[in-house]
């Protein structure tokens, strides 16, 4: 059972492990990050766009044919008066949106042109600067996944290589994207796991990951449970000392050690300078480490796992999975053997 | 060296252990829960009817000669009815019947009921409705941007809930059950416990420098552990 959880814990790291660390990485940015920067707005000011008095009479509303609106805005773009007729829309303003323009004066059909939306762009701008294109782009528009209306971009000759992005439904400024805004915007694609422009969070792959994410948290906590239970998460302040009879088969010598309590006896024994061969560094899963102990010494789920049962019956048992308070007499087989330093 | 790996591994996550499992727990759930249920959409009706322009007897001219300075003019609807909705010079805001010309009065109990009834898309009863108009009862939920809105909640286990604005008639802003929850996963998400609301703290930082150290030792571990078995590295 207990092996099934480091298993998991293994596997689902090597899943999902370069994943979770671009989650913590992103996750420290977020927290270091300027914010203001970051929104993209560090030179963004406002647009003034009404004008104090009308030139001519508005058009009465009733005078004019259109489709059924659910909306009607007197909307000034620059000095001038319009009227915004929303026939469909959504909650949010970056949903589709069907509208509308009519001049308030004549009633004629507007558009906002590419003459309105890069005088717009450069007032929005804070400093002077040159247009280097100005373009009516459709969605799916790379920089803002989420916009699903026709936006004009207008990209500027600053030192952050700003765009513009002016809703062509209503004139008004969307955002300005510049280096700063894209790093912003690259670490919440890397957080959202974004990776196929979906705009948002709600995707298959990041609730996959998220779930295995959990199961490999939980599957870590498991194993913190286990390693307390066995007295080897412990502050040991008060530090016992175990007295140990070592005999060393390779080297046919005989060592009596002091070793620290509220270790496993693989640390102990690591401490003395008795390296016991290991590729898991403690974890009981390669079984590497195996010593002979009193067979009547309690047997751990790793030590069932991983050594036979004529082994275990001879007293064989995981160095790792056992502290250095439970034996006092061992059998090792030594992969290097320093000389140990603590003699009695 | 991976004996010492694997010990501070253990160690760093016996202290910031339980933080991955919330990160994860809350993580799940923001992603699982679709955003747009979660604002509440699913609680108010979209489809309006189109506004009934040839009642709008009140022109714009006419808004505009009586409230000189009035702006964000809208045409609009309240229960079905056309109405203007504008920031007038003293920037209060203003309701005018678009039939008449007539200055509305603020939303009284009786019409926020109505409106809510008739916004909301499943049957429950209200449970209560208040009036909140001053900063000392605004609910942590609610910008004070808003105020004064009527606060109706719904007779229902996830406690719907809409404010609507006492000046406009709109729905400004909902809550339900699983958005609250959602904003307590976010809390502990960014571990801000104050007010929920600084990405910036420094208990965030912390907390996310050790986990990205632990996080490491841990990938190295794997590493060895799949791709280097038969290494004897144990010190």
């Amino acid at each position: 059972m207990f092996k099934l959880n480091k298993s998991l814990h293994k596997w689902l790291s090597l899943l999902v492990g370069l994943q979770l660390i671009i989650w913590l990485a992103t996750g420290l940015y977020f927290n270091l990050m300027d914010h203001k920067k970051g929104s993209g707005n560090a030179n963004l000011r406002p647009v003034a766009h009404t004008a104090g008095n009308l030139n001519a009479p508005l058009l009465p509303l009733k005078s004019l044919e259109f489709a059924p609106a659910k909306q009607v805005k007197l909307l000034w773009v620059l000095g001038h008066p319009y009227y915004q007729i929303t026939h469909q829309s959504g909650i949010h303003s970056y949903q589709a949106k069907q509208v509308t323009l009519l001049d308030a004066y004549t009633g004629q059909k507007a558009t906002i042109n590419e003459t309105l939306a890069r005088t717009i762009a450069l007032k929005s701008f804070k400093g002077s600067v040159n247009i280097i294109s100005a373009n009516l782009l459709q969605p799916p528009i790379a920089e803002l996944p989420k916009h699903e209306n026709p936006l004009w971009q207008v990209k500027l000759s600053d030192t952050e290589n700003t765009n513009v992005y002016i809703d062509s439904n209503s004139g008004r400024v969307i955002a300005h994207i510049n280096d700063d805004r894209r790093l912003r915007d690259l670490m919440f694609t890397l957080h959202f796991m974004d990776y196929f422009g979906t705009g948002g969070f709600n995707h298959w792959l990041i609730i996959l990951f998220a779930i295995a994410t959990l199961l490999l948290s939980m599957t870590g906590v498991t194993w913190l449970i286990e390693r307390f239970k066995a007295g080897q998460l412990s502050f040991a302040f008060k530090s016992n000392k175990q007295r140990i009879k070592v005999i060393e088969l390779a080297q046919q010598q005989t060592h009596e050690l002091e070793l620290k309590t509220g270790i496993s006896l693989f640390d102990g024994l690591a401490a003395a300078g008795i390296a016991l061969p290991s590729n898991c560094g403690g974890g009981g899963t390669c079984g590497l480490c195996k010593v002979r102990c009193n067979e009547n010494t309690q047997m751990t789920d790793a030590d069932k796992a991983n050594l036979s049962n004529s082994k275990l019956e001879q007293g064989y048992r995981l160095a790792c999975q056992h502290n250095t308070a439970e034996v006092t007499e061992i059998e090792v087989r030594s992969r290097t053997f320093n000389k140990p330093k603590n003699k009695p | 060296m991976i004996r010492t790996i694997r010990k501070y591994h253990k160690w760093l996550m016996a202290f910031i252990g339980v933080q991955f499992l919330i990160w994860s727990i809350t993580g799940l759930y923001m992603v699982t829960m679709d955003i747009h249920y979660i604002h509440g959409e699913s609680l108010q009706r979209q489809n309006q009817h189109p506004i009934a322009v040839n009642q709008v007897n009140y022109s714009l001219s006419d808004l505009h000669s009586e409230y000189p300075g009035a702006h964000q003019v809208t045409l609009t609807q309240l229960m079905a009815e056309p109405v203007y909705h504008f920031i007038d010079k003293d920037h209060t805001q203003r309701l005018i019947d678009a039939k008449t010309g007539q200055l509305l009065p603020l939303i009284d109990k009786l019409q926020a009921l109505k409106i809510a009834k008739h916004q909301y898309t499943s049957g429950d009863a209200i449970a209560s409705v208040q009036l909140i108009d001053n900063q000392s009862q605004l609910p942590s939920e609610l910008a004070s941007r808003h105020l004064p809105v009527w606060q109706v909640v719904f007779d229902n286990v996830w406690a719907p809930t809409f404010y609507i604005s006492q000046n406009s008639g709109d729905i400004v802003t909902k809550r339900h059950f699983f958005w609250r929850l959602f904003d307590w996963m976010w809390r502990f998400h960014i571990m801000d416990y104050d007010d929920g609301e600084n990405v910036a703290n420094w208990f965030l930082l912390l907390i996310a420098l050790l986990g990205t150290l632990a996080a490491l030792f841990g990938a190295t571990l794997t590493y060895q552990r799949v791709f280097k078995p038969n290494s004897q590295g144990a010190n």
